[in-house]
């Protein structure tokens, strides 16, 4: 008896093994715990049933909640499928759904809006519908007389287009790597510049700023370097700390970097990072006592891609990186993103330090949700912050116009084994559509990398932090940093995001990330890390 | 009437159900080798030989581009950095550990003050997961620490996981492993002499042997067998010895922190595109360990004899 027992449990563990190992179960592991937070699902016996999966980050997923009410209204009466009228979404949100490992996993619902999405690896796989068709037809079902390809930006256009002419995703939200800084702070404590170079709050006589233009909204905020390292020896005069940043996102101050150096460049000479192909104008070389030499222009090409590590604009960011960021008397390190977040909204209120800025990506003020809803609750609110305008490395380019980096591998996208493409591929289009573009902007504060209108009803709601990313998108000149050059993506280890700009080898050791660099290697020498850099790439050169 | 079943048959039917039983026994065991050893070792094997296109995510045959890699990345002080802290880590961990070990499970098996306790102590690593006790000690260390050094003596210091440079972080992340690690050895060691046959003990006292003398020639000889196993294991790990580095630093490992162990993981974690190339460094790396621990545990079995 005891025997057969025995035998019964391990034919009950063998079995359960090989069904969980080899996946003859029905539940697949990516999506357990999305199931868990999927909000209960009604179930509208005659409606056509759609789920859509999203990464559930510092974007959330009530915008798409409220999308998918209005999509429902909208087509209450229309019939999907044959017997069924309508049709109902359900919106998973998770962590788990991970663009980065979605090429290697079966998907399982009908559409994703997701980030760190590998976009030729999944398109390789025949994961993601051909999504041509909805993305060149005029939206007019829903009042909007554009297509979704007119809406995207030429060169995601261009990254987008797949060797076989078809399209397959929809760029999903951009973000712009920057400082954060807190209006009513600066107004308080008189952070702004005064024309005469001292101090002054918003109502002073304030400095051009790094526009060059009186009367601008980046008035009295420092044009150069060297003026901010003086408003930060300022800031922490007065008793607040300068920047907050956190441990378990130091690539943040990478790709913040990274914009600096694009900021620089400007975007002829930036993109020349995407296309390999025109005439690089701004390389140097730099000796060991920082005197500078200007090269000769070089026709960049494939071939030569590597002299682009010499562009000066990577110089002077990791001159700013050296001089501003990394002395520790400048930053607090928070253990994670969030705990900064919440340390820069309480700043000053009782006995926590007021910050002066953050380094975040722009989605923070929307994933700092929390922490304003805590304030609220203590009756304390804030909702007054800005992108800081970004300096420039030198008084010459005071003017120059300011150049971004709209950053993000994430896209929307139909599973290609969607049950209900028809209805998925109408969602779709549905989302694109001017009108619900500018209340996903409203709703997140936030925008996404296409070209669309805000509408006034949520022009009127938007906070002041948002207005600050419009005016950025709307004065500068936005790169995206794209390329389908195949020896770029099949080497994303030293192309993708900053590995591109930071990636070298001083005295035989490897860095990635000059902030970490100048911050924790002792005499870490701006020099050594650029003069390094392009030795690095070029002994790798022949192997990509 | 009941017809008797002839022995013969009766055998054959309990030989059956003998074997069904022992193919139920076996199957999950074999099923797990076959594919977690020799379906993952060969599949490895293969992709060292490998190259991964992510443009069109297949992989190719190119054992030139792991081996141009590899010989750039030899070049390179940061390389030898980790081949050093890998060796260091194997001091601490296997050697300096394994000392303190049988040291510590001789006093928990001679029941002296404390030992319940510190045997409890060091069994929580064992049960508790990994990462749960990696931010446990990261926040009592790293923040509790200085709270109660500035809130007592007024002293500000930072939180030591903050920054490398000063090399208290690596210290103190080394000092994590050896402690996780010690667990496992002090109970394999502590239960082993425990379970020496007491007559043994008794002679010796019998004979007039100090303590030392007890350790030194009745102790130790019986548990070699066991410090055979971590000193082999251990040689065995010597590259694959993360320190525990991913769980409290991430990504943000220097270069002067890193070891072997970690620059694997951080290779496989980046995705297909690190598979082979890390591939390729693992099977160089068994190549270098396999006649090592052959030697050792020869030497150790001749030891044992």
């Amino acid at each position: 008896m005891k025997t057969k027992l025995i035998a019964m449990l391990l034919i009950l563990t063998l079995l359960a093994s090989v069904m969980a190992g080899c996946g003859v179960g029905v539940v697949e592991t990516d999506d357990t715990q999305a199931q868990i937070d999927t909000q209960e699902v009604v179930n509208y016996e005659n409606a056509t049933q759609l789920t859509v999966a999203t990464w559930d980050g510092g974007l959330g997923s009530q915008w798409l909640e409220d999308a998918a009410d209005r999509f429902e209204a909208l087509t209450k009466d229309v019939s999907f499928e044959p017997g069924k009228t309508g049709c109902h979404i359900n919106i998973a949100a998770s962590r788990s759904f991970d663009g980065s490992t979605m090429a290697f996993t079966p998907l399982t619902h009908d559409i994703y809006f997701v980030e760190a999405v590998d976009y030729y690896a999944m398109t390789n796989n025949n994961q993601m519908a051909c999504l041509t068709d909805i993305m060149t037809e005029p939206l007019t079902e829903y009042g909007d007389s554009k297509t979704i390809l007119e809406k995207i930006p030429q060169a995601l256009q261009d990254f987008l287009l797949a060797d076989d002419g078809n399209y397959y995703a929809i760029p999903f939200y951009e973000t712009f790597y920057s400082f954060a800084y807190d209006l009513d702070l600066w107004n308080a404590k008189s952070f702004y510049i005064s024309k005469d170079g001292g101090w002054t709050n918003a109502d002073g006589s304030l400095s051009a700023g790094p526009d060059g233009v009186a009367g601008t909204s980046d008035d009295g905020m420092p044009a150069t370097y060297a003026e901010f390292g003086k408003l930060v020896e300022h800031i922490k005069d007065e008793g607040v700390l300068p920047f907050i940043c956190a441990a378990n996102a130091t690539d943040y101050v990478a790709n913040f970097l990274y914009e600096y150096y694009a900021n620089y460049e400007g975007k002829d000479q930036m993109e020349l990072s995407f296309t390999f192909d025109g005439t690089a104008n701004d390389l140097i070389s730099v000796s060991e006592d920082g005197t500078i030499t200007e090269l000769p222009e070089e026709k960049i090409t494939w071939d030569n891609g590597y002299e682009l590590q010499t562009q000066a604009g990577k110089y002077y960011a990791l001159c700013f990186a050296r001089d501003v960021l990394a002395p520790k008397d400048n930053y607090k390190i928070s253990d994670t993103h969030i705990n900064a977040q919440k340390s820069f909204v309480r700043g000053g209120i009782v006995n926590d330090q007021p910050v002066a800025m953050i380094l975040e990506g722009s989605w923070w003020e929307n994933e700092a949700k929390a922490a304003f809803t805590e304030l609220a609750d203590g009756n304390y609110e804030r909702h007054n912050y800005a992108v800081m305008p970004k300096p420039h490395a030198t008084e010459e380019k005071i003017g120059q116009t300011p150049c971004w980096l709209s950053t993000s591998s994430s896209y929307g996208f139909v599973a290609n084994n969607s049950t209900h493409k028809d209805l998925a591929f109408a969602f779709m289009q549905f989302l694109h559509t001017d009108e619900e573009l500018s209340h996903f902007t409203a709703e997140v504060n936030m925008t996404r990398p296409l070209i669309y209108p805000i509408t006034e009803e949520d022009a009127a709601i938007l906070t002041t932090y948002c207005k600050s990313i419009l005016e950025l998108k709307e004065t500068g000149d936005i790169i995206y940093p794209y390329t389908n050059r195949e020896e770029v993506l099949d080497n994303p280890l030293q192309f993708q995001s900053f590995n591109w700009a930071w990636s070298t080898s001083v005295d035989g050791y490897a860095y990635k990330n000059p902030w970490l660099y100048f911050s924790e290697v002792e005499n870490a020498s701006a020099e050594a890390y650029f003069s390094s850099q392009k030795e690095f790439f070029e002994i790798r050169w022949d192997s990509f | 009437m009941k017809i008797r079943e002839p022995a013969g048959i009766r055998k054959r039917r309990r030989d059956k159900k003998d074997l069904i039983f022992y193919c139920v026994l076996m199957a999950l065991p074999l099923l797990q080798i076959c594919i977690f050893y020799f379906g993952v070792n060969f599949q490895t094997i293969l992709m060292a030989f490998q190259h991964y296109d992510a443009y069109t995510d297949t992989f190719t045959w190119d054992f030139q581009t792991n081996l141009k890699t590899f010989l750039t990345e030899a070049s390179t002080a940061g390389f030898w950095e980790m081949m050093k802290n890998s060796f260091w880590i194997y001091v601490f961990t296997q050697l300096a550990g394994t000392v303190l070990a049988i040291l510590f499970a001789y006093y928990i098996h001679k029941r002296h003050w404390g030992s319940t306790f510190f045997r409890f102590m060091l069994f929580l690593p064992s049960v508790i997961p990994a990462i749960l006790l990696t931010v446990l000690y990261k926040d009592t260390v790293g923040l509790g620490v200085p709270a109660w050094l500035d809130y007592l003596f007024g002293i500000r210091v930072d939180n030591p996981f903050s920054f490398s440079g000063d090399g208290l972080r690596y210290a103190l992340v080394t000092l994590f492993t050896v402690w996780t690690g010690f667990a496992a050895q002090v109970l394999i060691y502590s239960a082993t002499m425990d379970r020496i046959d007491s007559s043994i003990i008794e002679a010796g006292k019998v004979d007039g042997t100090s303590p030392w003398q007890e350790f030194r020639h009745l102790i130790l000889p019986n548990i070699m067998p066991a410090v055979s196993v971590f000193v082999v294991t251990g040689i065995a790990c010597f590259f694959t010895n993360d320190n525990n580095i991913f769980n409290f630093l991430s990504w943000g490992a220097m270069p002067q922190e890193k070891t072997i162990g970690y620059y694997l993981y951080i290779l496989v974690f980046n995705g297909k595109t690190g598979y082979c190339y890390s591939a390729f460094l693992g099977l160089l790396c068994s190549l270098i360990l396999i006649p090592v621990v052959t030697v050792v545990r020869k030497a150790l079995n001749r030891e044992d004899d």
